[in-house]
């Protein structure tokens, strides 16, 4: 299995507090890789930073190859590296089917201006587009919801939009930030399932997560963080056991102070 | 309304289509020539707000559209007057002037957003006033006088299109109007519409779907420049007088002020119903000249407590309305779109809420 993402002494600094402080990553082609730590610990500043949404202070990310650091969202998301964020994040006010046809954006290939005179060309393109929205849509178990506006529909639909919102514009690597939380014990259980689905249909996943079941049931291999530095990683029923995680997670000494 | 958004319904395009029908007969009801001055005046209010909903669409609230009606309308009157042009090639080359001016200041205050966006339009348009009023080019603050009228056109068959009369000032009114309207349409519903729409719903997630917000933003601005400039050469012709003081920032907030009278979300019905609404109400109420801002600020204070949404998203939210839609159902049953069983939930309760950018929604 090939690398598909490395990061290289990452480093994110806010004044002077470290966020995440030269860390080094490797996600394989194919994987689901996990990101855990104790709340603070910069998980998401690392997925901010992979994301394009906040340049690193220092070192480098690099994506399949190419150097990707400091690259904004948009053309991160161009090169093949989708995220769903940790709040729910959907365009509220259009309806299930939009919300997914925006996610088509970037497939667009026919020029601009030939998309607001509406040419024959930009038609047909734009009915590929809405016809691909539509079986994202159908894929994900949303149909029969896919007229409704994306705000009122319960939070476990919502996050599966907001995952379908990633996938329908075909990433390579899907960041998936804390896709679980909220939810009740069903829907824990689909999106669990869902998460396998989306590996096995050869997208490397990359996710951060509070629950350590679905850590625990769905990761391959797993890094551990605290204060923006790496513990440990490997498999995850071997991180769990891991002294220093134990430390990091429950403090140190606790139990004989007590 | 909300199911229809991204693909421009045909029920929008008969309701735009019956507007332009109503206008067009306007002079036939209207017959004072002070009323149909202000009908003149209420369009070209109407297109400035619709250039503010627009840029309003991708998350910016621009405060500078009126200086570049200005630029469009000082443009088309000295190139009329210095250079000896005829109106109609005046027109076109002022617009062109402001657009490379919107496009050149654009690729500075684009790049902001929040309230940084707005101070920064909010100079530009206090700006450009003063520039007219201090250099003897553009005639200080007496302003330029005299400003020609369009050269009359020539039908095949003899007819000829001649500007004189308020009447056929308020065609040509419309005919700029209907072009602005048509070439927003044009952009609202291609993929550059839905993109402002993500954009202004939610930039971050937008971003990440691979929208690029500098290039849409800049788009949506200069396209916005452009409108304001085109109805701005129409002004200078048809008021041939300017002043600096017409295109000051005090504009650009009453351009604001009719967008979201008529409610944000509808982004040329909306815009029309604004401007219309406080073009000809404080008219109608005058009987002064000096009481007039009063009860214009009073009837704003009244819209802000009472109209929220607008009077058109208060509409739309009425419509949507639980108790009203059972009402209606009873006296006239028919499927409603939804899916059976699930609830209608509160669609279109809040209408131009969210339109409104968010504070902090990119870093």
């Amino acid at each position: 299995m090939s690398t598909i993402l490395e990061t290289r002494g990452l480093t994110k600094r806010f004044g002077g507090v470290y966020a995440v402080k030269g860390l080094d990553l490797s996600v394989k082609e194919g994987e689901i890789f996990g990101l855990i730590g104790p709340n603070g610990a910069g998980k998401s500043t690392v997925f901010s930073m992979v994301g394009g949404f906040q340049p690193p202070t220092e070192g480098e990310i690099v994506f399949d190859g190419s150097d990707i650091t400091g690259d904004p969202a948009d053309q991160v998301s161009r090169r093949g590296i989708a995220r769903v964020f940790q709040q729910t994040l959907l365009f509220e006010k259009l309806s299930v089917l939009d919300n997914v046809f925006v996610g088509c954006h970037k497939e667009y290939q026919t020029p601009q201006w030939s998309r607001v005179l509406r040419t024959r060309a930009a038609r047909v393109e734009e009915k590929r587009l809405r016809a691909k929205a539509l079986e994202t849509v159908k894929l994900m178990g949303l149909e029969p919801v896919q007229d409704q506006l994306a705000k009122n529909l319960p939070h476990g639909l919502q996050r599966t939009l907001s995952v379908a919102l990633a996938l329908v514009g075909q990433p390579r690597l899907l960041l998936l930030d804390e896709p679980v939380t909220g939810m009740n014990p069903s829907e824990t259980k689909d999106m669990t399932r869902l998460i396998s689905r989306i590996r096995d249909m050869g997208i490397t996943i990359m996710l951060v997560e509070h629950d350590m079941k679905v850590v625990m049931d769905i990761c391959e291999r797993v890094v551990v963080i605290d204060f923006g530095e790496k513990l440990c990683e490997g498999p995850p029923d071997k991180v769990c056991v891991d002294e220093k995680v134990c430390e990091a997670y429950l403090g140190k000494g606790t139990f004989d102070a007590a | 309304m909300s199911r229809f958004e991204m693909r421009p319904g045909i029920g929008r395009k008969v309701a735009v289509a019956v507007v332009v029908l109503l206008l067009a007969v306007v002079p036939l009801v209207v017959t004072d020539q002070y009323y149909l001055h202000v009908v003149i005046t209420a369009i070209v209010n109407s297109v400035l707000a619709m250039t503010f909903v627009l840029v309003l669409r991708t998350g910016l609230i621009n405060l500078s559209m009126a200086a570049f009606w200005g630029l469009g309308a000082y443009g088309t009157a000295l190139l009329q007057q210095k250079a000896g042009l005829s109106f109609w090639v005046a027109l076109p080359l002022a617009v062109i002037v402001a657009t490379v001016a919107g496009v050149l200041l654009g690729l500075i205050v684009v790049r902001f957003s929040g309230f940084g966006f707005v101070i920064l339009t909010l100079v530009i348009a206090s700006i450009i006033p003063v520039v007219f009023g201090t250099f003897e080019y553009f005639g200080r603050y007496v302003g330029i006088l005299n400003v020609g009228v369009p050269e009359a056109i020539r039908l095949p068959g003899g007819i000829e299109l001649e500007f004189y009369s308020k009447t056929s000032f308020y065609y040509l009114a419309l005919v700029i109007a209907s072009i602005c309207v048509l070439v927003l349409l044009g952009f609202y519903a291609s993929s550059i519409g839905r993109a402002w729409r993500a954009i202004g719903l939610s930039s971050a997630l937008a971003q990440s779907v691979g929208i690029d917000l500098f290039r849409y933003r800049l788009v949506a601005w200069t396209l916005g420049c452009t409108i304001a400039a085109f109805v701005g050469g129409f002004y200078a012709t048809y008021a041939g007088a300017l002043v600096p003081g017409t295109f000051g920032p005090f504009k650009s907030i009453y351009v604001q002020i009719y967008a979201i009278l008529g409610g944000m979300g509808f982004v040329i019905l909306g815009p029309i119903v604004g401007a219309f609404l406080l073009t000809v109400l404080p008219e109608l109420l005058r009987f002064s000249q000096d009481s007039e801002p009063i009860l214009t600020g009073v009837i704003i204070i009244l819209i802000v407590i009472f109209l929220p949404l607008g009077v058109l998203g208060s509409l739309a939210a009425l419509w949507d309305d639980r108790r009203l839609q059972a009402l209606i159902g009873r006296v006239w049953p028919r499927r409603r779109n939804g899916h059976p069983g699930v609830p209608l939930g509160d669609a279109g309760q809040d209408p131009g809420h969210s339109d409104l950018p968010q504070e902090g929604a990119d870093s």
